[in-house]
């Protein structure tokens, strides 16, 4: 309102200001005008109409003096004369007869005068008036006119300009404050649109106007939360593509390496270029280990597939921790000592015996953790410590390192998928950058949460705390540890030197897993039968009384699924143990309530096979019957680690034939390997690419099983591609194979 | 004082004596009033000026603009010249035709009571627009 005042201010020389107040100055000038103008021509015919009014006062008096006899006159008997003389313009009179006079006023030449001589039956009367002169007369009468006007204007303009200011500017005020708050920010305000005139539908349209623009406000903001939302969602995206890429360079480091050992000791001990045996046993540890190895990483990544899916789940149970951590102490040690570093692993007690959650997953976090700490540790110890918070029911799992330690922000970006602190960091350290993330997200499903203190250059502290009931009505907590009962709790291996008794049916339509898994169990004393597809299986299983049935899923004429559903049937009771390669996702429960007894996933690896065929088969009567129960415990604790001794593995190999029966296999299945090939081209062709899946699905388990991983992950890329239809891809991968292995 | 309230007291002044001098016939008002106006078109010693200096210290009504860089024509003050204008409205009428143009005082005593009350002058508007200061 400011600038409205102060424009007003030079109304004088701008015309810049209110427009109620121009409205009154125009119409009052208009007003004004007008009246001098049409008063004008009546002026100017003032002398005769001023003429002719003294002409009829000289009337009038004359007549009221033809009513009079003389003596009456003159006898002061003429007051009604004398009045109306008064109320007159006449300003000197002089009334005689033959004998007497009378007069009033004074005599002033420059007056208009009138005379007359009146007749009347008694007297003669000679009549004197003088009235004001024309020229004043006319001037008064201008006067009246003049301020007449002047009054009226003045007098007329405050009413227009309060009229104009109640009409005009009022509205004009609230709708320029009113304009004045919106472009402020004010948006919530409305104005009256209570108006009849133009004000009130210029009320009316601002309001809309307003409603509109909010709408659109409301809109833009949205619309712009959602963009911010897609530049961040696309943001993540890209730095996630990033991530992944650089994972997948990493992994194809990590891959790659192992491989390179296992294929190059492989063709070495293939052409006997070992000097001696044990440097041939030197060659096959080195073989299983990275083999190993490479299970480990791609059992992370399936973990990780699954904490991405959000379908990783925990299984909770009663178990010892003190059992679990000693199981990963052996490991860890080896480690630590490769690296010439300290490991310390401490329980502070009291511990519950037992305490429920995921046995596996807790294992599994305790070894990925501890193996990290290891791996960034060149000098010093790693030390583990073992608490638990009886207040609030939590296993605390300490891990102190004397390693590299972290920077704040790489801290920030430690738990993240795909990334280490530092890229130079794998390179120098190895690992994926997966184990951190799995295992914050199991500790999550567990029920608790990871901390991290770490200092550069000084060491790390991973405190691990993990929601751990213990059975109150038990109450037994270990106060005290004994060196016997932690060597009771060390690793033990099922497999060595187990002898057992039974009759096997393997149902599996791929010959060379056929005859794998053939090798491997047969040394342990069990009968076995074989079938090449549902159909035979469930022929050969009714008719015989086998002890356990193993059943790959994805077969021709009858897959597993249908060959269970028809023993289950028919009421065949015994146990079925199904063979899958899938293990992404977690079938147990599905393949269970179709009706198997259990699941094992490929590849196969003859610990986990051998622990479930014992559970479903005699042992030999020499057996320790303790040691079957431990067995059984300890390797449903591992069956995700499945870590497995070098010196294990040595013994079978020294022990056993199975290394020609493997190669046997190995030399078989290239031979045969041009004939798949040409069948998955030919089904291709023919577009029958249900049998081009099942040929694929083949490649797949048989090469996974003799160790031709690439070969594998060609089969799986190719498969995909036949699904999604893309036959230009499977083409790529087929020429991959041929390039490979048939040139 | 402004220019608006003197405009206000110069108009109403002129009426009263408009009216003082048709009935006592007499033009020493209508003299006095016109040659006080002349007096301060000449000098430019304005009574809103010299007010303003008593009240305020300073003549706050003559720092409109840079008159420096002007020419003599533009130089000159509108507010001045309205004061020969009104003065020469007021006596030209008593000489010149008196019984035609009678009116013009009255019409200029109006002007002024209105562009007191309103604040816009006509004249005013007119001589800034002619280009004077």
């Amino acid at each position: 309102m400011d600038s409205i005042e102060n424009a007003s201010k030079n109304l004088a020389s701008t015309w810049n200001g209110s427009i109620a107040i121009k409205i009154t100055a125009v119409t009052i000038w208009a007003i004004v005008v007008l009246s001098f103008i049409l008063t004008v021509p009546f002026v100017s015919t003032f002398d005769e109409s001023n003429k002719r009014e003294y002409a009829w006062q000289q009337h009038q008096i004359e007549e009221m003096l033809k009513e009079f006899k003389e003596q009456e006159l003159f006898n002061n008997k003429i007051s009604n004369i004398e009045n109306f003389i008064k109320n007159s313009d006449v300003l000197f009179y002089k009334i005689n007869s033959k004998s007497d006079e009378i007069q009033s006023g004074y005599e002033n030449i420059n007056n208009y005068s009138l005379q007359s001589t009146i007749f009347t039956s008694s007297a003669e009367y000679n009549m004197y008036l003088e009235f004001p002169s024309l020229q004043r007369a006319a001037l008064l009468e201008r006067v009246k006119v003049g301020s007449s006007i002047v009054g009226f204007s003045v007098i007329f303009s405050l009413f227009l300009f309060w009229l104009n200011k109640k009409i005009i500017h009022k509205p004009f005020e609230s709708i320029i404050e009113f304009t004045q708050r919106v472009s402020k920010g004010e948006t919530d305000i409305r104005l009256n649109a209570g108006r009849g005139d133009e004000f009130g539908l210029v009320s009316k349209f601002l309001n809309e106007m307003l409603d509109t623009i909010n709408d659109n406000q409301k809109a833009l903001k949205l619309a712009n939360v959602e963009l911010k939302e897609e530049i961040q969602h696309r943001d993540e995206a890209l730095a996630a593509s990033q991530q992944k890429s650089a994972f997948l360079a990493n992994m194809s480091h990590e891959i790659r390496t192992p491989l390179t050992s296992i294929i190059g000791y492989s063709e070495r001990i293939r052409f006997d270029k070992a000097k001696n045996r044990d440097e041939e046993k030197h060659m096959l540890d080195i073989v299983l280990q990275n083999g190993n190895h490479l299970l480990h990483l791609i059992n992370d990544i399936l973990d990780l597939s699954k904490v991405e899916a959000n379908m990783l789940e925990v299984e909770k149970k009663d178990f010892s921790i003190i059992r679990v951590v000693e199981h990963s102490r052996r490991l860890l040690n080896e480690r630590a000592l490769e690296k010439n570093i300290e490991l310390e692993i401490s329980y502070k007690l009291p511990i519950p015996e037992k305490i429920h959650n995921d046995a596996i997953r807790t294992k599994q976090v305790i070894l990925n953790l501890a193996s990290n700490a290891i791996r960034f540790t060149d000098h010093g110890k790693v030390a583990i410590e073992i608490a638990y918070e009886k207040d609030e029911d939590m296993l605390v799992i300490d891990i102190k390192d004397s390693g590299i330690g972290m920077c704040p922000d790489e801290l920030d970006k430690l738990f993240k998928p795909f990334s280490q602190a530092d890229v130079s960091i794998s390179r120098r350290f190895g690992g994926t950058g997966l184990g951190l993330t799995i295992s914050k997200r199991l500790v999550q499903l567990m029920q608790g949460d990871i901390t991290v203190q770490s200092v550069k250059g000084v060491g790390s502290r991973f405190t691990c705390k993990i929601k751990a009931d213990y059975d109150e009505s038990d109450n037994s907590f270990i106060t005290e540890l004994s060196n016997d009962a932690l060597l009771a709790t060390e690793y033990e291996e099922p497999v060595e030197g187990l002898s057992l008794t039974g009759k096997l049916l393997l149902v599996e339509d791929t010959y060379e897993i056929r005859e794998l898994v053939k090798a491997y169990i047969e040394d342990y004393g069990i009968d076995i039968d074989t079938a090449d597809n549902g159909k035979e299986g469930l022929d050969l299983a009714l008719k015989n009384d086998y002890d356990l049935v193993l059943m790959d899923i994805q077969m021709p004429i009858m897959n597993g699924k249908q060959a269970i559903a028809e023993l289950r049937k028919q009421n065949y009771l015994k146990p079925v143990v199904a063979l899958t390669a899938d293990a992404l996702t977690d079938h147990a429960d599905e393949f269970t309530d179709m009706g198997f007894t259990e699941v094992l996933t490929k590849p196969i690896v003859i610990n986990d096979l051998i622990s479930s065929i014992q559970r479903y088969v005699n042992r030999d009567k020499n057996d320790d019957n303790n040691n079957v129960a431990e067995v059984e415990n300890n390797e449903a604790e591992d069956k995700h680690e499945s870590i497995v001794s070098h010196k294990t593995r040595s013994s079978q190999i020294e022990d056993n034939p199975q290394d020609d029966i493997l190669y046997d296999l190995k030399i078989k299945y290239l031979k045969q390997l041009p004939d798949y090939v040409n069948d998955l081209q030919k089904s291709i062709d023919n577009n029958d690419m249900q049998n081009a899946q099942a040929i694929l699905h083949q490649l797949k388990g048989i090469s996974g099983s003799l160790g031709y991983n690439e070969l594998t992950d060609i089969a799986i890329v190719a498969s995909e591609h036949l699904y999604s239809g893309e036959f230009e891809e499977v083409d790529k991968q087929i020429s991959l194979i041929k390039e490979y292995y048939l040139t | 004082m402004s220019e608006r309230h003197f405009r206000l007291i110069m108009g109403a002044t002129l009426w009263i004596v408009l009216i003082s001098s048709a009935y006592y016939e007499t033009m020493y008002p209508l003299f006095v009033f016109s040659g006080v106006l002349l007096f301060e078109g000449i000098t430019n010693m304005r009574l809103t000026k010299i007010i303003n200096k008593i009240r305020f210290g300073k003549y706050t009504l003559d720092t409109e603009g840079d008159c420096c860089n002007l020419k003599w024509f533009n130089r000159i003050e509108s507010e001045r010249v309205l004061r020969f204008i009104v003065a020469g409205f007021v006596l030209i009428p008593y000489y010149v035709l008196p019984d035609v143009i009678w009116f013009i005082p009255w019409f200029v005593a109006s002007m002024l009571i209105l562009a007191g009350i309103t604040n816009i002058c006509p004249m005013v508007m007119f001589l800034k627009w002619s280009g004077l200061r």
